[in-house]
């Protein structure tokens, strides 16, 4: 059986270490940890590791979330009945968090961080005073210090996810793709070309296993690959 | 603070110790004082019935492990026992152990929380995102799990797995019912705690026929 390494990424590592941070901190700082950048960096990968180590609370946003809504959400992450009001519902999630000290992971908050439900993540760490990591695209920050001062106030950390590293796309394609060796030069050559995606460097390493495997390399550099495609996720240009 | 006080009590199918934990609460929040006869009294209409002992070895535990403390250690003799809670860590019983401390979270649950946060995930990449260094899980476990729960209709696949293709899943998420992890019982079905079902029966045929 064999049991699991975990893949060293820079974002995981990252988050792991703000979260850390946040969780051990003296009481008189503030903890709220954010972590932004475009999608497909890693930053679900790395709030996984994260939620798993410190048997964190997680929520993803919604588009539709009310007020209401997204207390009720964080109150069935929980497993919590809900009582009547929001503001007694508010008191259970707030109650919850401080007495227990697990952190809680709001994701994709750039869905609520325009609306009013964003002011319950204030109203919640004013009353908790708990550990609570916000996760979303790159405008979060701005947005919080144009919406949520006070929010904006409290944050020990910022921490902006990073584009892959060579590092990462060789951890990932060793990991993924034990049986088949690539070259530094491919992985490369795609993680340029998709500008350190993680998520479509996973594509591309899937891609460049089948093609491997179709045709019996054991050892798949720049020049095996030739000009075949590399998967950017953009629509092919047209052709005249 | 306000005076109003919050109820707040775990929802689904509980761990005995929960039932414990909560009777212990519930005196918490109400006077301060904890003893055994009150527990008895709290879990008495509730079924299935809890042992004396078992009673008894989770609070040796929670004692242990410095959740309550005996507040009249110097009382005489065949005088009843008071407690007070001195670590309320929230609605959810600390798993203890008898010694007081605690064990490290199950693998289960680590599979559980993480396949709702990575979305589409094959077997190696769930077990990967839900490893940690104290409890690393391993393909095979998440292997079965997975196999589990999609028979059961929790996971979706994405991509059949064929020779040379691992499947792809993902959390349809209607399913969640809950934090509690949906667990794989010996006799092969798999158990939802949070709505207290049976979600999954492996069928087994009787040789000869069902008599």
């Amino acid at each position: 059986m064999s049991v699991n390494a975990i893949v060293p990424l820079t974002n995981v590592g990252l988050l792991t270490a703000a979260v850390a941070s946040a969780a051990h901190r003296p009481p008189e700082l503030p903890g709220l940890v954010v972590m932004y950048g475009p999608s497909g960096y890693g930053k679900s990968l790395a709030a996984a590791y994260a939620a798993n180590l410190h048997r964190a609370y997680y929520i993803q946003c919604r588009e539709s979330f009310t007020k209401k809504a997204f207390v009720i959400a964080m109150l069935r992450e929980m497993g919590i009945a809900p009582m009547k009001t929001l503001n007694d519902m508010l008191d259970q999630v707030a109650e919850q968090l401080s007495r227990s000290g697990r952190p809680m992971i709001i994701d994709d908050v750039q869905y609520i961080i325009e609306k009013s439900a964003a002011n319950i993540i204030t109203d919640l760490y004013e009353a908790s005073q708990g550990t609570i990591i916000m996760i979303g695209e790159e405008q979060v920050p701005a947005a919080m210090s144009r919406r949520l001062e006070r929010l904006h106030n409290r944050v020990l950390e910022w921490v902006p996810a990073q584009a892959a590293s060579l590092d990462d796309v060789r951890a990932l394609a060793d990991k993924s793709y034990p049986s088949i060796e690539i070259d530094d030069d491919l992985l490369e050559a795609v993680n340029d070309r998709v500008k350190g995606c993680l998520r479509r460097v996973a594509v591309n390493l899937y891609q460049i296993h089948n093609e491997a495997t179709a045709n019996g390399w054991q050892m798949v550099g720049l020049r095996e690959w030739g000009d075949r495609e590399i998967h950017t996720g953009q629509p092919p240009a047209r052709r005249g | 603070m306000a005076t109003r006080k919050v109820q707040s009590a775990l929802a689904g199918d509980v761990p005995p110790r929960q039932r414990i934990w909560d009777a212990i609460r519930h005196q918490h929040l109400d006077d301060g004082i904890i003893t055994m006869q009150g527990i008895r009294i709290a879990l008495k209409h509730q079924k299935p019935r809890l042992s004396e002992s078992r009673i008894s070895d989770y609070l040796r535990a929670l004692i242990a492990g410095g959740f309550l403390v005996r507040s009249n250690p110097d009382a005489p003799l065949a005088t009843s026992a008071i407690y007070r809670l001195e670590r309320d860590v929230g609605v959810e019983a600390p798993r203890v152990r008898r010694d007081g401390t605690l064990p490290p979270p199950p693998g289960r649950e680590q599979l559980w929380r993480t396949l709702k946060i990575i979305g589409v995930f094959t077997g190696q990449q769930l077990a990967d995102a839900a490893s940690t260094p104290q409890v690393p899980v391993a393909k095979a476990t998440a292997d079965e799990y997975i196999k589990m729960l999609s028979r059961a209709g929790y996971l979706q696949t994405v991509v059949e797995p064929s020779p040379g293709v691992p499947g792809r899943y993902r959390l349809v998420p209607s399913h969640w019912t809950g934090p509690m992890a949906p667990m794989i019982r010996r006799t092969k079905e798999l158990y939802d705690p949070n709505t207290g079902a049976v979600v999954y029966r492996r069928v087994t045929k009787t040789e000869g026929g069902e008599p």
